[in-house]
């Protein structure tokens, strides 16, 4: 548990990324992307069953160590916010190079940082204190047109 | 048969080294079936070894400081050390966790130190099936002993010192099946923290001093699988919890000189431990708070979840409250020995979160000199109707919140004491591995006493 760095503390690492890293992404939605997919990696369409979240902002929560929702989808242009919702350190660390990255050091309890994602594609993640690439601590934001 | 099939097992290990008994690897199943993989020797880290290991292999670790942080995602492993207090891994202050068992069931780590990780010392998340026995976990920065998600468990004669959260925590799971049995935790914030834990999980014949509150049940929207219920904490020794001179989350902070605090918990029974010299309660029942909760949607409850309290289940943001009151309901405090304890041996706070002034909580057998409420196992007895003032001689639980606390020391720089002689597992060096592949043995309560009191 940590003293309340609270939700409403704005003070939080609210960071908007989206246009810096445009280039980063454009270039590694390519093999993200597009519902074919490289080896081993998931396509959007092996996640029909998981609802569209509708809106031009989408939340995911780190919670003590668990992300939730796990698995979102949201429509191609939608920003997707990470609090940490915990009483502990979280990370959210893109999995295969992932196609997009949350530009903070630190996670800590309260913290908030978003992030633009502007192609189709499916970008895995996990917490490297409570998960592995493959395990734990995991979740996913499936992008469609 | 069985036997004999072990103790040729163990001869063969014992003799040959490298003992490719001939047992099917793969299936894990029988002791000492699977390869033995030594470190230095063969592997030059434990996780080298680790990674090479098969189900029911052997990781067999040399005395040495190991400053590598290992990962475990190969099931029914056994990771042992030769001397516990001289197998050591090293966190160096930047590692992470000293061993983290990530979704491979039936993990046991055994007779090994682990220090100085900025997280945790052991670690299992998301495993049926784990054991930790003769661990010792020093100085790390959230818990020493740690088991997330996880259940059939056992966690036992190991020892945890200079964590701010909990020495030992068992969180997250319900029913957990778990045994946390004979472990000392000292010079912790919390020396047993279990958030939303419970469901056939026992804390016995274990002993909690010096942290800054000893033995705390919680509950809280930032954890699956709320809300607390059904932990048995009996036969432990618990006392002088109200040491401000180790580091500390807030809630160890805010409860500072408590010994066992049933905190916003659930059906909880509490029997037989001997609790001891207490700044504030030896045995305090409270309403949790947590502040800051968040949004709980109904889409997204778990298996092990019941609804949480409607002032945050699927409401909008800005109507959540900005403290979460849970109560604290139907727990069970019986045949426990409590002595001096500043402001009660015995207490009870329901702050108005129940329908009735006891919450369903009970207190019988219990020697205690002084309760809050006054004349508290008459007013709620076990097995009677509750009657009375609950208000008089009531905690005046504000007053403590606001009450001074001694500021954190960074976990880094606790002054320490020397940790007491650890025993060291037995046959370490030939006893065949053991991977934790059943549920542990649930304790016979009838059988646990009350323990003897501390050395003056
Ligand atoms: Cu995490």
């Amino acid at each position: 548990m940590s003293p309340s760095a609270g939700r409403r503390a704005s003070s939080g690492v609210a960071v908007a990324v989206g246009v810096g890293l445009a280039g980063a992404l454009v270039a590694l939605a390519a093999c993200a992307g597009g519902g074919g997919g490289g080896a081993g990696r998931p396509s959007v369409a092996g996640y029909r069953a998981v609802p569209l979240s509708p809106g031009p902002r989408v939340r995911v929560e780190a919670i003590d160590n668990r992300f939730v929702p796990g698995r979102i989808k949201v429509r191609a242009g939608t920003r997707v916010e990470f609090r940490n919702a915990g009483r502990n350190d979280h990370n959210v660390l893109p999995i295969d190079g992932g196609g997009f990255r949350l530009d903070v050091e630190d996670f800590p309890p309260g913290a908030q940082a978003s992030f633009r994602f502007a192609r189709d594609g499916v970008y895995r993640y996990y917490c490297s204190l409570h998960g592995t690439a493959r395990r734990g601590m995991i979740g996913v934001v499936i992008v469609v047109p | 048969m069985r036997r004999i099939i072990v103790t040729l097992l163990a001869a063969a290990l014992a003799a040959g080294g490298l003992g490719a008994c001939g047992g099917d690897g793969d299936d894990g199943g029988g002791p000492g079936g699977g390869t033995l993989r030594r470190v230095p020797s063969q592997y030059r880290s434990i996780q080298a070894a680790v990674d090479a290991a098969r189900p029911g292999d052997l990781v067999l670790v040399s005395p040495g400081v190991y400053r590598e942080a290992v990962t475990v995602e190969t099931p029914r492993i056994v990771i042992r050390g030769l001397d516990r207090t001289r197998t050591i891994l090293d966190g160096e202050f930047r590692r992470e966790n000293g061993i983290r068992v990530v979704g491979a069931d039936g993990v046991a780590i055994e007779n090994l130190t682990a220090r100085h990780y900025t997280a945790n010392g052991f670690f299992w998340t998301g495993v049926r099936g784990y054991r930790g026995s003769y661990l010792t976990a020093i100085r790390n920065g959230d818990y020493g002993v740690y088991a997330f998600e996880s259940t059939d468990g056992l966690i036992e004669r190991s020892y945890a010192a200079g964590s701010p959260d909990a020495g030992f925590y068992v969180g997250a799971c319900y029913p957990c099946r778990t045994v946390v049995r004979e472990v000392l935790s000292e010079w912790n914030g919390l020396g047993y923290s279990g958030t939303n834990s419970g469901g056939d999980l026992y804390v016995i014949d274990s002993v909690f001093r010096d942290n800054r509150v000893g033995v705390v049940p919680n509950v809280g929207t930032y954890e699956p699988c709320f809300p607390q219920r059904r932990t048995t904490i009996a036969g432990n020794l618990v006392h002088s919890n109200n040491n401000g001179r180790s580091d500390a989350i807030a809630t160890a902070q805010l409860a500072l000189g408590n010994g066992i605090l049933v905190a916003g918990g659930i059906g909880n029974v509490v029997v037989r431990n001997r609790v001891v010299d207490h700044d504030i309660t030896g045995i305090g029942l409270v309403p949790m708070p947590e502040e800051d909760p968040r949004v709980v949607r109904s889409a997204d409850l778990g298996r092990c979840e019941r609804r949480p309290p409607a002032e945050v289940l699927d409401v909008a943001e800005d109507a959540l409250p900005d403290t979460l009151l849970w109560p604290v309901l139907d727990n069970e405090v019986r045949d426990n020995a409590v002595s001096d304890s500043r402001l009660a041996d015995l207490a009870l706070a329901t702050l108005g979160t129940t329908p009735t002034p006891d919450g369903g909580n009970c207190f019988a057998g219990n020697e205690a000199a002084t309760t809050a409420p006054t004349d508290l196992q008459t007013k709620a007895p076990c097995g009677g109707r509750p009657s009375g003032d609950f208000d008089a001689g009531a905690l005046d639980v504000g007053a403590l919140i606001a009450r001074d606390k001694p500021p954190t020391v960074p976990y880094r720089e606790v002054q320490l004491p020397d940790p007491p002689p650890l025993r060291n597992m037995p046959r370490a060096a030939t006893a065949p591995a053991r991977p934790a592949t059943k549920a542990p043995r649930f304790p016979d309560l009838s059988a646990i006493r009350v323990p003897a009191p501390p050395p003056r």
